[in-house]
């Protein structure tokens, strides 16, 4: 277990210099003046620029660049706006709404998705199941943008269930966006947990357990259930990567003021330098998750410890 | 064959048919496409899909109004019996500007699935047949590629380039999304690699090249058939998202993208402008990935 944590620990390492390096080239070393591009239609003085050019060390050669840009990164510096005001101060005050929002979109999906698929496998083609076949299909099926746009007006407008937009009703207005943000991989979760409980439902061993008398409800939870929550363990690790993704696209759909909405506000107002900024974390977030998720995964799965 | 086995092979099949069985060849994509024609799932998805690939094509077809013909008096008007989906902002009708959308998702999706599974393709076969440094140095770069979420990589990447036209955003999404489909390619072939009949094929002296073409890739392709038909989807669905966040496409296109985002605001008062876009993207997106499911159960032997 300890050699597995650790060559997984040594392989996070140039995925995080590679990953951020990606990002650093392509907005950085792309031809044309890097500053220009950040900037927009902005009109910008000389004076304004070459502070720019310095901040980001523009004139030196592109590994030394990098290399700044890495050291200044380590210390929690993620840039700054074209005012001057730290990235790192803009993450600070509106990183709380993000991770509520990803809380909330995470307990739904886990939740809703798990008993659906659960429930699926248990009632084989029974009507449960084939709801929960049907609704799936359609919930991957239609892109989580015009999902939300719809969720809004129908729950938020039509039904005034929720708060159509911001953040002032605390858990509660998280509820809508999250679930949104949450349909994809709440559906795939159900369908992904159906196929696997199925199948450890015919293994050996849950004959086994069933034969020397313990009760349905243990042999289903106790034994069956814990090895089919492996696949969705290691589906939830590299989801995580399109649920940050989406709460670009969800915050700015619901005018909630986390950092997906920042980008998306940011993308209007052409500040490139908040953009990479943010994104750059949101890689670093991700790849820190993804580690943990695998760590985790190796006490779920014996097998995978011993490689 | 020699003769005997063919004669054996003809017997067999005659006492098939005669005891009311089928004698059809009986190849993975002989089986997979018998099971397809019968899902009534594939054949909906198929019958979408090339509606919206004729949209594409031939918008003509569908509408003889020019969607950039626009009268500013008609502003925001609701759907009526003569104008189905109403009229947008600048008074253009509604419906000629939504079916001339397919034309910019369907190329982007299409021509993005088309060229990432063309390198997925190649570099799949490489690392996964070659294995060693080569596999190394490919599965250790789609590492570093893959740690960038598609749709963030795709707004940086986006966000620095000024003019943004059909080429520029399929570009992009072909940069962040090849390393999926070069894991799939890699692992699929890795598992046909093995089997006994390569090894047959190289005591015979078949050169790699020959191996593989002939080989590996028949065996190995079914797995990228099925993603690549899903991912025209996602890619679809991506383009609209970066597009209505303001790093896709840009006016004067004519993209289901834009009309979604220039509907964003707007949902109090005119809700048309949300719906007859989001529909049509989600149709589409739905349309291929229900085609790739289908796809899917019919390619899977264990699943019969």
């Amino acid at each position: 277990m300890k050699g597995y944590v650790l060559r997984r620990l040594l392989q996070f390492i140039p995925v995080v210099i590679g990953a951020t390096f990606i990002i650093f080239a392509l907005v950085f070393a792309i031809p044309g003046d890097p500053i220009r591009a950040l900037a927009g239609d902005r009109p910008m003085s000389d004076a304004v620029r070459e502070t720019l050019r310095n901040q980001y060390n523009l004139d030196d050669p592109l590994l030394i660049q990098y290399g700044k840009y890495m050291l200044a990164l380590v210390q929690g510096d993620f840039g700054t706006t074209f005012t001057g005001r730290p990235v790192s101060d803009i993450i600070a005050q509106r990183a709380p709404v993000s991770v509520r929002l990803v809380l909330t979109a995470f307990v739904i999906q886990a939740v809703i998705g798990g008993i659906a698929g659960i429930l699926s496998a248990l009632r084989r083609q029974g009507f449960v199941d084939s709801l929960v076949q049907v609704s799936t299909t359609v919930l991957v099926a239609i892109p989580t943008l015009v999902l939300a746009m719809i969720g809004q007006v129908v729950f938020g407008l039509h039904l005034g269930w929720f708060p159509i937009a911001g953040a002032g009703e605390g858990w509660y207005s998280y509820i809508l966006p999250g679930a949104m943000l949450a349909s994809t991989s709440m559906a795939l979760i159900a369908r992904l947990l159906r196929t696997s409980l199925l199948e450890n439902l015919r293994a050996d061993y849950v004959r086994t357990a069933t034969a020397k008398g313990l009760s349905r409800r243990r042999v289903v939870v106790r034994h069956a259930l814990r090895n089919s929550l492996i696949p969705v363990v290691t589906f939830l690790g590299a989801d995580l990567g399109s649920m940050l993704g989406g709460t670009v696209i969800i915050e700015g759909i619901f005018n909630l003021p986390g950092l997906g909405g920042e980008v998306f506000r940011a993308i209007g107002a052409q500040e490139g330098t908040v953009i990479v900024g943010i994104v750059t974390l949101f890689v670093l977030v991700f790849v820190s998750l993804s580690l943990i998720v695998d760590i985790l995964y190796a006490y779920l799965d014996p097998r995978i410890r011993y490689d | 064959m020699t003769d005997a086995q063919v004669n054996r092979d003809q017997a067999v099949a005659q006492e098939t048919a005669a005891a009311g069985g089928s004698v059809d060849s009986t190849s993975l994509w002989g089986d997979a496409w018998r099971e397809l024609r019968r899902n009534p799932f594939f054949v909906i998805s198929a019958l979408l899909v090339v509606l919206f690939i004729v949209m594409a094509i031939a918008p003509q077809l569908f509408t003889g109004t020019d969607p950039r013909s626009c009268d500013l008096s008609r502003s925001l008007e609701r759907p009526s019996g003569q104008h189905w989906f109403g009229f947008d902002l600048q008074g253009c009708d509604y419906y000629a500007r939504v079916i001339y959308g397919a034309r910019a998702s369907i190329v982007i999706g299409l021509a993005v699935t088309f060229l990432t599974a063309a390198i997925a393709l190649v570099l799949g076969l490489m690392a996964g047949y070659y294995g060693r440094l080569r596999d190394a140095l490919i599965s250790r770069f789609a590492d570093f590629v893959f740690a960038l979420p598609f749709l963030l990589g795709a707004i940086v990447f986006l966000s620095v380039i000024e003019r943004r036209a059909i080429p520029q955003v399929a570009g992009v999404l072909i940069v962040f999304s090849w390393p999926v489909m070069t894991r799939i390619m890699r692992s699929s072939v890795i598992s046909a690699k093995n089997a006994d009949y390569v090894a047959a094929a190289r005591v015979l002296g078949a050169s790699d090249v020959r191996i593989m073409r002939k080989h590996i890739l028949p065996n190995a392709l079914a797995p990228l058939m099925v993603y690549a038909t899903v991912f025209v989807g996602l890619v679809i669905a991506a383009e609209a998202s970066l597009t209505f966040l303001g790093v896709g496409l840009q006016l004067p296109s004519i993209s289901w993208g834009l009309q979604l985002s220039g509907a964003r605001g707007r949902i109090l008062t005119d809700p048309h402008l949300l719906f007859f876009p989001g529909m049509f993207v989600a149709l589409t997106v739905f349309a291929f990935v229900l085609m790739g499911d289908a796809l899917r159960d019919a390619l899977d032997p264990k699943l019969r």
